[in-house]
Order: C-alpha cells, then structure tokens, then sequence
C-alpha cells in the first residue's frame, strides 16, 4: 500500500470519527433537559402506577367489557414500531440498498427500544404482576399468549445481537482513539466490549457472515412476531377482528409506523450531532419513497379489511363498523382522522418531492407515529363494546371505554422509557456505523483502524 | 347528542311495535264469535290439547297459570289462563283469533287442523273453573275418565336395569287410610340435563296399578353411570328426585381427555407442540451460534 493512501485513509478515518463520536463526549443542556423531563414523566408514571397496584386494575377506564384499553393499544404500537428494525436493515439492506448503512443502527435502537417497552406495556395492563411467573409455569402452547411471550424476547435478543455485531469495529475504533476523552468507566466498557476487535480479515469474515444469517433469521422472527400478536385478537370471534388477513394487515402496518419513527428519529439525531454530511437529503428522500410504498401496502390491507365486512354488514360488525365509519359513531371522528392524517395524506404527500425533504419529512413522521397509536386503539377497543352477545343489566360506565388519566399517565411513561433508551443509547454509541461509512469511502478497513 | 339519538330511536321503535301489535284490533265477525266448541270438552281432549299447546302455542304463551288478569307484559305473549280475557272471549273468538293470527302471533290455520284448533281451546278452556261447555255438546255422553278419589302420599321411582325401563308408582292411601293403587293420575318423568330437564313423559295417566312403565335404553348417563330423575304428578303436589345408577357400558368421549386446541397445557396436540418447539428452538439455537461467533471474534484478537 502506497504512503499516500494510507494518509489519505488517516485522514477520512480523522473526518469520520471527529463526526460521529464528538458529539457522544458532549451532553449540552438541551439533552440534559430532554433525559431529565423524560425521567420525570417517568417519576410520574411509576407514582401512578404504584397506586394502579395498590388499588387495583378499577383505577383505569376498563372494566368488565373493555379489559383492553391504551396499555395494550401501546403494546401493539411497540411491537409494530419495533419491526423497523427489521424491515430497514433486513429487507431493505438485503435486496442489496446501500443507501440504508447510515440509518440502519438507528432503526436497530428504535427496533431494541421499543420491543423492551412492550413488555412492559402487558405488565402494565395485569391486575396481578405478581402472577406473571404462572404464564410461564402453567402456561398452554396451544396459546397465542404464549407464542407471543416466546417470539417478543426472540425478537429482543436478535435485536441485540444485531445492533451489537455491526457495533465491534466501532467498539474498537473508540478503545484505540478516545482513552483521553472519556471517563475511565466508559472505556473499560468499550474496551470489554469491543471483544478484542483489531479488524483482521479473520474478524471481518466471522463478523459478515455473522450478520448475514441473522439478518436472515429476523425476517421470518419479525413476521412472526407481529402476526402472532395480530392472533392475540384475530383467533377470537369478535367483530372487527375475527379476520384472515389480520397477519399481513398488521405487518404492513408496522412497516409505516415504523418508518414513521425512523423519520423522526433521523430528523432530530441528525440535527442534534451535525450530522448533515451522512444524513443527508437523498436519505430522507429514500426514506419517503419507501414510507410511500409500505404506505400504499398498508392502504391495500385497509381496503381490504374494512370494504369486505362494511359491504356484508353482518349484525355486530355493523355495529362496529358503524362506529367506525359515521361520524356520529363513538369512533367515527378518530377513525377519520387517523386514516387521514396517519395514512393517506403521508402517502399523498410523499409523492412529491418537496414534502421529502428533511423538515416535511420529519412532520410527516411525526403525523403517522400519532395516527399509528390511535389506530392502534381503534383496533383494539371498540371491538371489545360490539360482543355478539347483548351487553346488558350492566352499569352504564360498562358500556363505554374511556381511559382515566392515571391510565394516560403510566401510558406516556411507558412509551418516554422508550424513548429514554434510545436516546441513552444514541449517547452511549456511535449513531452511523463508521466502519461501513469508511468501507464505502474507499478506506481500507482490514486492519486496526 | 348521541343520547338524544338513543331516545328518539328507542320511542319510534316502541311506537312502531305498539303500532302493529297492540293497536291493530281483533277481526272476529259475529258469526265466527258465535261458533260453539268444535270438540267433547272430556279430560281426554283437554290432555291432547295440551301437548299440541306445548309445540306450538308454549314458545310465547309460556305455561298457562290461573290468574284474575294477564300478568305478562311484550315481549312475552298474554298469559291465556287470565280469568277476564277467558270471560270475555267465546269458544269461536279463540279458534279464529288461533286461525287467523294477528301481529306478532302467526296465524295456525295451516299448520294445524281444524281439530286440534278445536283441542287447543278445549284446553285453555279446562283453565277456567266458571266455562260451561255448550249443550249440544256431548260431553255428558263420553266415557268420563275415572280420578283417583284418595290422597296421594308420594311418588316413587324404580330403574329396572335389566329391562332400561323405568317404573312410576303413585303411593296413595284410600279414605280408610289402607294403601290403594292411584288410577288415572297425571304424572310426569323428566332426566335432569345441564339447560334444563329433558321430558321421558308428561302428563301420562298411571294404569289400574298406579304405575306407568317406561323403556328408557341408552340414557346417557355421567362418567360414573348416574343419572338424575324428577318424578312428579302433573299439577306438582308432589315431586320426587332421584339418582340412579346404570350398568351398562357409557360410550362417552370426554373431550376434554384427547390432544386438542382446547386441551390443557399437558394435552397440547402434537403437530402444535412440534411446531412450537422447533420454531423456538431453531431460533435459539442460530442465536447461540452468533454468540459462539462471537467468541471466535475474540480469540483473533492476537494477530
């Protein structure tokens, strides 16, 4: 290797880690004000929840007919979030798109985030927490709940693993260049971390093929993962959700929420570590068009899931569909509005060029992870009034759902840990994947970097 | 706003109901309330009016109890046993308004003969103590069924176990206080079953015995062969209930014993089972593997 490159790959690899991990050594106020208002949602959500405990499931807005409000709507709002993980890096990066390596440790954070929350979304929802060991103890394989717990922490350790393996080459960028500049602690743990990577082509073969399996292995664990939780409600007779396309539907449907988020995220991150170089405008517009396409997917199950029993109109699914669709039913105002905003005006809008610029974008994001949420909701509630059996002789709060604010409270604290996490581990570790970015400038990357 | 909806909805729903049910008057001509009872008012007609009541009259009109006034409100059809709606009624006027229906209540005159039109009323008439039968019927001439003149102590239940059968015995005592065999009591035998009691007989008369005997084969019995019975004279003075045991082999499937979706934990059908265990263990084991390639990552550490 000539001199020349060899100082010219110092120099790229100088520009690159000046980039990405300064901004990791730096915590200005407006991140010590984002983490600490963030911890004091979450201060008020433990506080809420302690009394949830003390006195019972009664302190929420469900009761006998409505036993799964907001805490389970979030539950399928993680879950759905989560699988951008996999859709981003492995769908997308696996029909060979280069365009996805600064974004794909991104989507993995949110992806790793938001499946731990889950869980914590169903414990949130149990009247007795103290019982949850019985699912594991007693607990039937020919139950949906069941597949759900196994896939959900199948999906975390996956996610893990795929954020970690891409991680080492960074890891060992850090422990060679940043002793000086981080508290001892802090290289201890990339230095144990960093697994002893000196980047050998050894190393590189391991860590490729590594990925590559699990990068496969995801597909099938993710699509499980979301169609099982659509079982949760689509193996029961209920109106509205006894459906055969409630798989796909779901799926489709957590591939926009999901790149709704990795909108926002990738605004802000962005923003915040001057990250305009590798960030850039071409990615928000990739960004777009692939919203645009899961998007329209997503429309299609849409369609498909409300025209066929809106046309059939059997009793209780009128019922529930007229809810629904009336804007004089309890669900009308939400519905439209979450299709609206939450569907078809961000695959109208991405159509056009304009709207994929960064600013638009991240409106866009944020508009669909909103209408992603509330859709969540109106496919988990309204179902649970319009039983095919009379609700009848029954105290008139039964008959309606409406979350009290200690139930919105635990809520939002849930989904600000969420956020907490990515947020950590965006401090914690280096946003862009240094080693490919090198890879793709041209830097060789065989060797200590 | 929704509320209002509600009420204005549920009001011209009752109206409309109120409309055609209750507004919508009789149509009996003077001719066809003047008909006389188309049968012999004898017990024998009264009994078999009874069972054609019991198919086709009891879904709406429910049991026929004595009372001053009708006691039921709609949905549920009047109470035929009010004693002003019998007072006020003709024989005629209750076999057209059988006949030809009205609102909610579908008209019979094709579904049952003239006949037993004629029997349903002869029944519904045997509730009202103040009904004289007309004149030129006769009555008077039928052969009278004989009732039972003592007092009716208990009601027994023997299973015959070789034979399936059951035998019902009235227990009685005469006016000298000897036991004597009750002739000509209405009695009923019903197998209690989990949504109500299935009907082995209803209002049969018991023979010169006191007896009635029945072939009941292939009673399905619980996992331990028992069966429970009521025994009871029609007008229910007096119920008997019982458990017996039968011998012979249950053919019962307990569904809850084999593989199925709905099984316990421990019962999981095997292609479930299977496939639950290899999705979760193929995952895991590839997750292993990465973590072992992990390792190897480490020990290239030295160069």
């Amino acid at each position: 290797m000539s001199e020349n490159k060899k100082q010219s790959d110092e120099a790229i690899m100088m520009k690159i880690r000046e980039d990405i991990l300064t901004p990791m050594t730096k915590f200005p106020l407006s991140y010590k004000i984002w983490i600490g208002s963030l911890l004091t949602i979450i201060a008020v959500a433990i506080w809420g929840y302690i009394i949830q405990l003390q006195n019972g499931l009664g302190e929420t807005g469900m009761r006998d007919y409505v036993s799964w409000g907001v805490y389970i709507a979030s539950f399928v709002f993680f879950v759905a979030t989560a699988l951008v993980g996999m859709l981003i890096s492995a769908v997308v990066g696996l029909v060979g798109q280069k365009w996805i390596t600064p974004i794909s440790r991104i989507a993995e954070m949110i992806a790793l985030a938001f499946a731990m929350v889950a869980g914590i979304a169903i414990v949130a929802d149990m009247g007795r927490p103290d019982r949850i060991l019985n699912l594991f103890m007693h607990g039937r394989f020919q139950s949906p709940i069941i597949w759900d717990v196994t896939v959900v922490n199948l999906y975390i350790f996956i996610s893990i693993l795929l954020l970690f393996l891409p991680l080492l080459p960074d890891l060992g960028i850090i422990r060679n260049h940043m002793k000086k500049d981080l508290p001892k602690w802090q290289w201890n743990l990339y230095n144990i971390l960093s697994l002893g990577w000196v980047g050998t082509p050894g190393q590189y073969k391991i860590l490729h093929s590594t990925i590559r399996v699990l990068l496969i292995l995801i597909v099938p664990v993710a699509m499980a993962l979301h169609t099982v939780t659509s079982w949760l409600s689509a193996l029961t007779l209920r109106a509205g959700w006894d459906s055969t396309i409630f798989g796909p539907y779901y799926v489709t449907g957590a591939f926009v929420a999901g790149s709704g988020a990795v909108l926002v995220a990738m605004y802000f991150i962005r923003k915040a570590y001057k990250l305009e170089d590798y960030i850039t405008d071409f990615h928000f517009d990739k960004m777009g068009k692939l919203m645009v396409l899961v998007g329209l997917v997503y429309l299609y199950f849409n369609i498909n899931e409300f025209i066929v029993p809106g046309y059939k109109m059997k009793a209780a699914d009128a019922d529930h569909i007229h809810t629904l669709f009336s804007l004089h039913g309890e669900y009308g105002v939400m519905f439209w509005l979450t299709q609206i905003f939450g569907l078809l005006l961000p695959i109208t809008l991405g159509l056009f060029k304009p709207f994929r610029k960064p600013f638009p974008m991240m409106l866009i994001g944020i508009a669909i992870v909103i209408g992603a949420w509330f859709k969540r909701v109106i496919i988990v509630v309204p179902t649970m009034i319009h039983a095919y059996l009379p609700i009848q002789n029954v105290p008139e709060e039964f008959h309606h759902y409406s979350p009290t604010g200690l139930e919105i409270t635990v809520t939002l604290g849930i989904m600000a840990m969420g956020i907490l996490i990515v947020s950590i581990l965006v401090k914690l570790f280096p946003v862009i994947p240094m080693w490919e970015i090198a890879e793709e400038k041209g830097v060789d990357i065989h060797k200590d970097l | 706003m929704n509320k209002l909806i509600k009420i204005l909805s549920f009001v011209s729903i009752s109206l409309l109901i109120l409309t055609n049910v209750q507004a919508q008057e009789w149509n009996v001509s003077a001719e066809e309330k003047a008909m006389e009872l188309g049968v012999t008012f004898t017990e024998e007609i009264q009994d078999a009016g009874n069972s054609i009541y019991k198919k086709s009259c009891k879904m709406c009109h429910g049991d026929v109890t004595i009372a001053a006034s009708n006691d039921r409100e709609l949905p549920l059809a009047p109470n035929l046993g009010a004693t002003d709606w019998q007072k006020a009624n003709t024989d005629g006027e209750i076999f057209t308004k059988i006949t030809s229906g009205k609102g909610g209540m579908p008209p019979f005159s094709g579904s049952l003969s003239d006949d037993d039109r004629w029997k349903i009323v002869a029944f519904i008439r045997s509730n009202y103590d103040a009904y004289i039968p007309p004149n030129t019927n006769k009555a008077a001439e039928a052969p009278k069924v004989e009732k039972f003149a003592g007092t009716i102590k208990d009601i027994e239940t023997i299973y015959n176990d070789a034979a399936q059968s059951f035998t019902v015995r009235i227990i009685a005592i005469d006016d000298n206080g000897h036991p004597a065999k009750a002739k000509g009591v209405k009695v009923d035998l019903f197998v209690k079953r989990y949504f109500g009691n299935m009907a082995l007989f209803e209002g049969e008369r018991t023979d010169e015995n006191g007896e009635i005997v029945i072939e009941a084969g292939n009673l399905k019995a619980d996992n331990e062969g028992n069966i429970s019975i009521i025994a009871q004279t029609s007008d229910k003075s007096i119920i008997s209930k019982k458990n017996i045991t039968i011998s012979y082999a249950q053919e019962w499937e307990n569904p809850i014993l084999g593989r199925n979706i709905w099984g316990t934990s421990a019962r999981t059908p095997i292609w479930m089972l299977v496939s639950y265990l290899v999705f979760t263990f193929g995952t895991l084991s590839v997750l292993g593997w990465a973590v072992f390639q992990l390792l190897r990552i480490h020990n290239l550490r030295e160069r």
